[in-house]
Parts: C-alpha cells; sequence; structure tokens
C-alpha cells in the first residue's frame, strides 16, 4: 500500500523531521520506503495530499474495561471514588466487560491510538476484543495473592502466541494488595519470560506515607529495594522525590504521567517533570480510565500534559508540544516494546493520519503543525492504521456510532440497577 | 453551584521570617485565600534540617509585624513530631485546613510536610515548589523588602550581607556558577524579609553587628523593631 503524496509525515525519528509533500510505502505490515512522490500507478494507494501522518499513539496507562464508569462521579477524590465504584465493579459480568472494553477501543482507535497498556482484570475479555478490533495491546493481569495463579497462567499463554499485538506484563494496583512474597514471585516471573511490571506507584500522598510508616521508605525506595523497578511500567509517580527520580533512570523504568486523572482526582500530585526529563526517564502519557478522565484520547492528555507543567513550574519553555508528541508516541513505544511509535523505515506501519484541512488546525503550517496538534485538535482522526492495515476510518463512523449506542444502553441499564 | 459544598481555605504559613515563607504566604494571600495564622518551629539546634534558625529567637516580633497570631514551638529532635504537634495546636486553636510551605526543591522538607499533613488531613500549598530559582529571587527582590542575615557560601560577598537587596544583588549572585541554589534553598544565604504587601508594619533592624567567621562565613545579628508603614 502507498499513503500518496502526504502532505506532511511527522516521523518522530531521532532527529524529529518532518516531511512534506512524500509517499509513504507499506509493505507486510511494516514501513518500507518514503520517497519523493512517483507516478501514480494502479494498485492500492490513499491520497494523503490534505492529510497529516503520524505515528499511531500510545495510551501508556489504562484500564480499558472500566470504561462503563465514565461520567459516573464527579467530585469524589481518589479514595472516595474507589469506594463507590469498587462494589460495583464487583458485579460486572464477563459480557459487560467485554462491551465495556470495546466501548473503549472503538474511542481510543477513533483517536489515533494504535497501542495501549492495560491493567486489567478479568483479562480474557480485554484480550478478545483488542484482537477483534486489531489494536495492539499490553496486558497486565492486575493480581493479588489470591488470583496470581489465574495471573501467570494468562501472562504464559499470552507469551506462548509470540503475537505482534499482545504483550504481557503483570500489573499490582498498589504496593498493599498483596504480600511482599507475591510481589517477590511477580518480579521472578517477570525477570524470567523478560516481561514488564505495570505498577500504580506514588500516585497519591496517603500511599506515600503509609509506605514510609511501614518500611522507612518512599515508595520508589521501597519498589527498588524489592528490586521490582527494573524494566517495569510505573504509572503516575505524583509523590516522589528527585532520588527517586535517580533511581527510576538507574533501572531503566519507564514512567507514565496522567495527567487529567490526577488533576481530577485532586491527587495534589506534582509530577516531577524536569527532575525525571534530567535524568532522560522516557516519559510516557496514559488517559487512565475513562473513569477518572473522562476521554481516552491522547489529544487532550498531551494538551493537559502541557498546560500542567508549564503552569506548575511557571515555565512556558517546558512540557512543549514536542515533548508530549514525544511521550504519546515514543516514549509510549518504550513502555509497550512494540516497534512502533515513529515513521522510519523497518518499524511497524501503525499510523494515524488526521485531515489538514481540520478547522482547528488552522492556519496550519509547517511550523505551526505540532502546536495546532497538541493543544487544538480533538477530534476524530481521519484513519488510523495498525501493521498496515486500516482499523478505523471516518466512513466507519456511523456503523460504530451504532454500535457504541448499543453497547451504551446495555452498560447503563447495569448501571441504573446498581448505582 | 452547591455554596454549601464550597469550603473556604484556612491557611496556617509556616513561616520562619525568611523571604521565602513570607513570599508563599503573599501568593497565596493574592490568590484569595485567607491566611489564618502563622506557625513557627523554632529549631534547638542550629543544624536543624526542617526549619529556619536565624532571628527565630525573635519570631514574636516578625510576627506581630502580619498583625497574624502565630503558634509556636520548640522544634526537639524529632523534627516532624514537632511539626505534627504545631499543626495540630494551629487546627485546634485556628481550624486551620491547609498549610502554606515555602519550600522550593527541598523534597526532605516537601516530603515530610506532606507526610504530617496527611495524617492531619490537611492541604499543602507549596507555591514555589519546582519554580527557577533565579526566577524566585528576581520576583522577590522586587515583590518585597528583605535582606541577607547570613552568607556562608563562596559567591556571596559579605557587602551584601544587611543591605536592602536589590535587583542588581539578584543580577550578580544569577551569574555565580558556584552558586547551584540560586535562591538559597541549600541554606548558602538566610535572608530576613522587612516589608511586603501582607506586612502591617514594616520591620527595621537595629543595633546591628556582623561578624565573619572565615572568608565564606558571614553572620548578621540585631534588634527587629516595627515601624509603621507610611
Amino acid at each position: 500500500m502507498i499513503l500518496k503524496n502526504c502532505r506532511f509525515v511527522i516521523t518522530q525519528d531521532s532527529s524529529r523531521k518532518i516531511l512534506e509533500n512524500v509517499d509513504l510505502h507499506i509493505e507486510d505490515g511494516k514501513i518500507k520506503s518514503i520517497s519523493k512522490p512517483g507516478k501514480k500507478k494502479p494498485g492500492d494507494y490513499i491520497d494523503c495530499s490534505d492529510k497529516i501522518i503520524l505515528p499511531g499513539l500510545t495510551n501508556a496507562h489504562t484500564h480499558i474495561a472500566m470504561t462503563l464508569f465514565r461520567g459516573f462521579e464527579d467530585g469524589l477524590e481518589l479514595n472516595d471514588w474507589l469506594g463507590k465504584i469498587n462494589p460495583i465493579e464487583e458485579k460486572l459480568t464477563p459480557k459487560l466487560i467485554s462491551l465495556s472494553a470495546e466501548l473503549g477501543i472503538m474511542e481510543m482507535l477513533s483517536k489515533g491510538v494504535a497501542s495501549f497498556v492495560d491493567m486489567c482484570y478479568p483479562f480474557k475479555e480485554t484480550y478478545l476484543v483488542s484482537g477483534k478490533y486489531g489494536i495492539r495491546s499490553v496486558l497486565g493481569p492486575g493480581f493479588s495473592d489470591k488470583s496470581f495463579k489465574e495471573a501467570i497462567t494468562f501472562a504464559k499463554s499470552l507469551l506462548k502466541l509470540k503475537s505482534a499485538f499482545f504483550r504481557p506484563s503483570l500489573s499490582h494496583q498498589s504496593i498493599y494488595t498483596c504480600s511482599e512474597k507475591t510481589l517477590l514471585m511477580a518480579r521472578d516471573f517477570a525477570r524470567k519470560h523478560n516481561i514488564k511490571l505495570n505498577i500504580h506507584a506514588a500516585e497519591t500522598r496517603k500511599e506515600v506515607l503509609e509506605c514510609y510508616k511501614k518500611n522507612r521508605m518512599f515508595v520508589i525506595e521501597y519498589l527498588d529495594s524489592l528490586g521490582l523497578l527494573d524494566n517495569s511500567i510505573l504509572a503516575h509517580c505524583g509523590w516522589i522525590t528527585k532520588g527517586e527520580a535517580r533511581i527510576i533512570a538507574e533501572k531503566s523504568a519507564v514512567v507514565v504521567h496522567n495527567p487529567v486523572s490526577n488533576m481530577k482526582l485532586a491527587t495534589g500530585a506534582f509530577f516531577p517533570y524536569t527532575e525525571l526529563s534530567l535524568q532522560n526517564v522516557p516519559i510516557a502519557l496514559g488517559t487512565d480510565s475513562a473513569a477518572s478522565n473522562n476521554s481516552l484520547g491522547m489529544f487532550d492528555e498531551m494538551k493537559a500534559m502541557c498546560l500542567l507543567n508549564k503552569n506548575n513550574s511557571w515555565d512556558a519553555s517546558l512540557a512543549k508540544a514536542q515533548d508530549a508528541l514525544d511521550s504519546a508516541t515514543i516514549h509510549g513505544a518504550s513502555a509497550t516494546g512494540f516497534a512502533n511509535g515513529s515513521i522510519e523505515l523497518g518499524k511497524e506501519a501503525d499510523l494515524a493520519a488526521i485531515s489538514a484541512k481540520s478547522l482547528e488546525l488552522m492556519p496550519l503550517r509547517k511550523d505551526s503543525l505540532l502546536g495546532n496538534l497538541v493543544y487544538s485538535f480533538n477530534s476524530y482522526v481521519d484513519f488510523t492504521m495498525i501493521a498496515g492495515k486500516i482499523v478505523f476510518d471516518k466512513a466507519m463512523l456511523p456503523e460504530w456510532l451504532k454500535r457504541a449506542d448499543k453497547i451504551s444502553r446495555e452498560l447503563n441499564q447495569f448501571i441504573e440497577k446498581n448505582r | 453551584m452547591q455554596k454549601e459544598r464550597l469550603a473556604f481555605l484556612r491557611i496556617g504559613a509556616l513561616f520562619s521570617g525568611g523571604k521565602d515563607s513570607v513570599y508563599a504566604m503573599n501568593l497565596l494571600n493574592l490568590s484569595g485565600n485567607e491566611i489564618a495564622c502563622l506557625i513557627s518551629l523554632i529549631p534547638e539546634s542550629a543544624d536543624s534540617m526542617l526549619f529556619h534558625v536565624p532571628f527565630t529567637e525573635q519570631i514574636d516580633t516578625l510576627a506581630e509585624a502580619f498583625g497574624l497570631p502565630l503558634v509556636k514551638v520548640t522544634a526537639a529532635q524529632d523534627e516532624l513530631f514537632s511539626l505534627k504537634r504545631a499543626l495540630k495546636k494551629a487546627i485546634e486553636k485556628h481550624s486551620i485546613n491547609a498549610v502554606c510551605t515555602g519550600a522550593i526543591a527541598s523534597d526532605y522538607q516537601r516530603m515530610r510536610i506532606s507526610m504530617v499533613a496527611e495524617e492531619l488531613g490537611l492541604r499543602v500549598f507549596s507555591p514555589l515548589w519546582h519554580k527557577s530559582q533565579e526566577k524566585i529571587l528576581l520576583e522577590e527582590t522586587g515583590f518585597m523588602n528583605f535582606i541577607l542575615v547570613t552568607a556562608t557560601s563562596e559567591g556571596i560577598s559579605r557587602a551584601v550581607l544587611g543591605k536592602s537587596f536589590q535587583p542588581d544583588d539578584a543580577g550578580k549572585i544569577i551569574q555565580q556558577k558556584v552558586l547551584s541554589n540560586k535562591a538559597f534553598e541549600g541554606g548558602e544565604a538566610e535572608s530576613l524579609a522587612l516589608d511586603s504587601p501582607m506586612h502591617k508594619k514594616k520591620i527595621q533592624l537595629t543595633d546591628t553587628l556582623s561578624r565573619s567567621d572565615s572568608e565564606f562565613e558571614h553572620y548578621l545579628s540585631g534588634k527587629a523593631i516595627l515601624v509603621d508603614k507610611k
């Protein structure tokens, strides 16, 4: 397939080149070549003369099966909020989880997301729906002492698949949801199979206090003392010190910033953007669940990341549009391990296409392109491609909206009955 | 909007008399918040990691300049315990529901204050946290009148001690490559705020004495008195 005469290609390569008026050649699901426009030959091509092509985005921290809780509560802080949601969550059936995940995946694909890292519970449903829609996912069964064996079995089954679309991880909600013994078993399994641990880390002040009281260590220090940081994905990290940022860098962990969710749940966090950046820690970006965001769209999240960190630091030069795009693409790929996140030869053809004629992007120039995308764009993309296959096209929207409406009705029935 | 759900912040400002604690509470005051009381911990040891030392023996006078009640606690060896005691007292006496700190970059300060506040259910506002120290020093210089009362690092001249700190002085400090904390967050110098928009009376220093223990250790002492603002 050829994406013909692309108006702009945001490569996200090492020099962050933005190409104009080029053809993108895709073969076997990968980027085969990038060239000056050649003559149109009969075959499989898409005219992209009015399109901006960028790498498909990565939502590096979410709980996709919680999409049914979108808009469920507003105005509660994290623990009160969990107290409302958890009892209802326990009543979810596999079918509802599947529908909830489907709604979330449809939303992400329609907003240019090609991969996501999920902290999931009953995990099989998310796996099946991801497969149906062709989105890449790192599925991390959230384990407790009780469910550890089940989580390991699931992780093993994903490993066996050797799929380019799925990677297993092991997720833990927080350091208090299981015993140290289980954590150490998870660590050993992750090391043995070279998979990531996906950890909620230092999200709240309460968590820091409890950890310090019990262990005389802050959260990252404690995780490090157990050897849990190597190659891990650390979500939130709103309450960490400079010293902890150094530890994260030493252990090659990826941090996932969740600005909207943290602000909405008023965790009072101060994301250590400067410290982590100075230590060259990859900062990926995640929406968290639709219950605490309420969107799963990464353009909104990129904008929030820039605004929050600029304002926090009184420094407009911090967290620029390019930084946010790096977080949503190449750093996201560092979290997932998928060979996407940039448009380069041999990389996966995971792409998002946006109309250069979108009203909110105009006036559009090469120099305003990234800023306009990050601060202004929040519509549906024209198409999302994963492994060279179009998995969402705007033309599919009426059909998808019909399906989403059907799902919504079913989910709402459950919510209304159980709230 | 459900107005009954809106709870006004009543802030206890951790107060040392130095420029950062005074600037921080002025910023919160300018954001429409009520500073309900000042909270000072008087360190027993001159090596306190958590609290400012110079002029704390005159903290009552420094606080009186603001016309705000002062909660004063002597910081024993267990500084966290003392902090908790002071905050509890401020909750009981002045019904505070939040704390203001002048912390800029010290994780030691921020994390410990946050943990104590968590236990007591207080919110913490640190408006200077992670701002550029150069920027803070320049803004403080323009915003209020302060002097340096100790200078204990290479790069800070003895001549600047005790004189009203001016933008030129800030400019010279910012140029000093040997100083990694341009707002003196690492204790390179200690300051005394003499006047700011929140001061009801200005502070004047009389009977001043200066002493130098070495090329890079200079100290100023004196008696703080209050004078009317014109």
